[in-house]
């Protein structure tokens, strides 16, 4: 496939002449099949910030966030001719992150690999991200938002992975129930009942935030 | 004007339930990806994937089909072996010589003008059968029940070889060589099947003609071991070992 047409894109999004009304998922996902490469560049524009959000939530590791961001748009472009419009895109595009993200998080302890910004195992053996400290000189407002972050990215990586892809999908993505248990193949019950553990464990980390 | 509020709506955080915990991973700062996002992803689209470009140049039917039909071709060939191995029965060879004349029966010639059936029975109840005439008779001779000797042997072989049965194993230490379905074979056999031609005297065998190159006519064979063809050799009063095959 040709991939000329996205020259024209540059890099902050679309440039070229769009229909004013926004077209659905599927109306892209449609015309990318034929090889219409706007529209993928399209899908890409509406997806990639909430993809790597939710990667980098996942991962606490932006530049890991980033390049597995990249690989799902990539997966997704290969496997347009076998996506099915009955699915919505958004639960089948989340999916695919989710996916390559739990995949990264056990190569990382099969290969007990450290990231750039450390890795390291906990006292209970729970994989705990490690942020160095930034010595860079900040207000103070922004130096406790700063620390109140970090707590909660540790807190959020530490949860175990059945528990953390529902938690970050709800709370930080806000997907609905139905879409979360599309996301996860589980049950709406179990997805709740995920949900609910995880908040219930990050509660108990997070006690002096709350 | 849309867009900017769909983009406030985006910066606002999101609070999925009245629940703290939700309201603080709700209250995070939201990550962007980079602004050359769409150029990276193009540039990997452009470099191929590894793992679905080396698959995706074999349409699916192909992919699976011929590990199917090859699986078949082997499954059908082993199948086709199992069916069709000859079997062999492992039993033993009878020395078994007819001792008795088998007295020819005459089937009724029937097709003879003038020639009244005869039968055993006729003969038995002592009527008088009409006597046939010599055609009749040489007719006759044609049909005898001729006894066969490989329906009385269970898995084959010769009569000779049944009848020299008794010279396989020899005190000097003959070893004859069991088969497959472990018919003995006499050391004559196998010394002739090397091209060696002997006769036996006393215990041993004398060489008459050779053809194997390591042994001469006018050499003794003291003993023979068909499994490895290793022959003992009496020759000019010295005992030498050669193989043969």
């Amino acid at each position: 496939m040709a991939l000329d047409n996205m020259e024209s894109l540059g890099l902050g999004g679309i440039q070229t002449s769009m229909p004013e009304e926004k077209l659905s998922d599927h109306a892209l996902i449609e015309a990318a099949k034929s090889g219409d490469e706007t529209a993928f560049a399209e899908i890409m524009d509406r997806y990639r910030g909430s993809i790597t959000n939710y990667l980098y939530r996942f991962l606490n590791d932006y530049e890991e966030a980033v390049d597995l961001a990249q690989e799902t748009f990539v997966r997704v472009y290969f496997a347009l001719d076998r996506y099915h419009t009955q699915f919505a895109f958004s639960t089948y595009i989340y999916r695919i992150a989710t996916n390559l993200a739990i995949s990264e998080i056990r190569r990382r302890k099969r290969r007990r690999l450290m990231s750039l910004t450390g890795l390291f195992q906990a006292e209970d053996d729970t994989a705990v991200e490690f942020q160095p400290p930034d010595k860079r000189i900040l207000p103070d407002a922004e130096l406790v938002e700063d620390e109140r972050s970090q707590v909660i990215a540790r807190a959020i990586a530490s949860l175990p992975e059945k528990y953390r892809v529902p938690v970050i999908l709800r709370d930080v993505e806000g997907k609905t129930y139905d879409e979360i248990s599309e996301i996860m193949e589980l049950g709406l019950g179990t997805t709740k009942s995920r949900i609910s553990r995880g908040r219930a464990l990050l509660k108990e980390k997070l006690q002096h935030y709350i | 004007m849309e867009n900017q509020n769909n983009k406030i709506q985006d910066l606002t955080p999101f609070v999925a339930d009245d629940d703290p915990v939700s309201r603080l991973l709700g209250s995070l700062k939201r990550v962007d990806a980079p602004n050359d996002f769409n150029f990276r992803v193009k540039a990997r689209i452009a470099s191929g994937h590894p793992l679905e470009s080396a698959r995706s140049w074999l349409p699916a039917s192909v992919r699976y089909a011929v590990p199917l039909v090859l699986l078949l071709f082997a499954g059908g060939y082993f199948a086709l072996n199992a069916l069709y191995t000859p079997v062999t029965v492992d039993a033993p060879v009878v020395a078994s010589v007819p001792s008795e004349k088998i007295t020819p029966v005459a089937e009724t010639p029937s097709s003879i003008a003038g020639a009244p059936a005869e039968s055993p029975s006729a003969v038995k109840t002592g009527e008088n059968p009409a006597k046939p005439t010599v055609a009749a008779v040489k007719e006759s001779e044609k049909n005898v029940l001729k006894p066969n000797p490989k329906a009385d042997r269970p898995s084959g072989g010769s009569l000779v070889m049944a009848s020299n049965a008794g010279q396989t194993i020899t005190a000097n230490g003959v070893e004859p060589k069991t088969a497959g379905n472990n018919v003995p074979v006499s050391p004559r056999d196998f010394l002739k099947s090397v091209g060696i031609n002997v006769s036996l005297n006393g215990s041993r065998w004398l060489v008459l003609s050779s053809g194997a190159a390591a042994v001469k006519a006018g050499d003794v064979i003291e003993s023979v071991n068909s499994k490895t063809g290793l022959l003992h050799i009496l020759r000019d009063g010295k005992a030498i070992q050669v193989f043969v095959r």
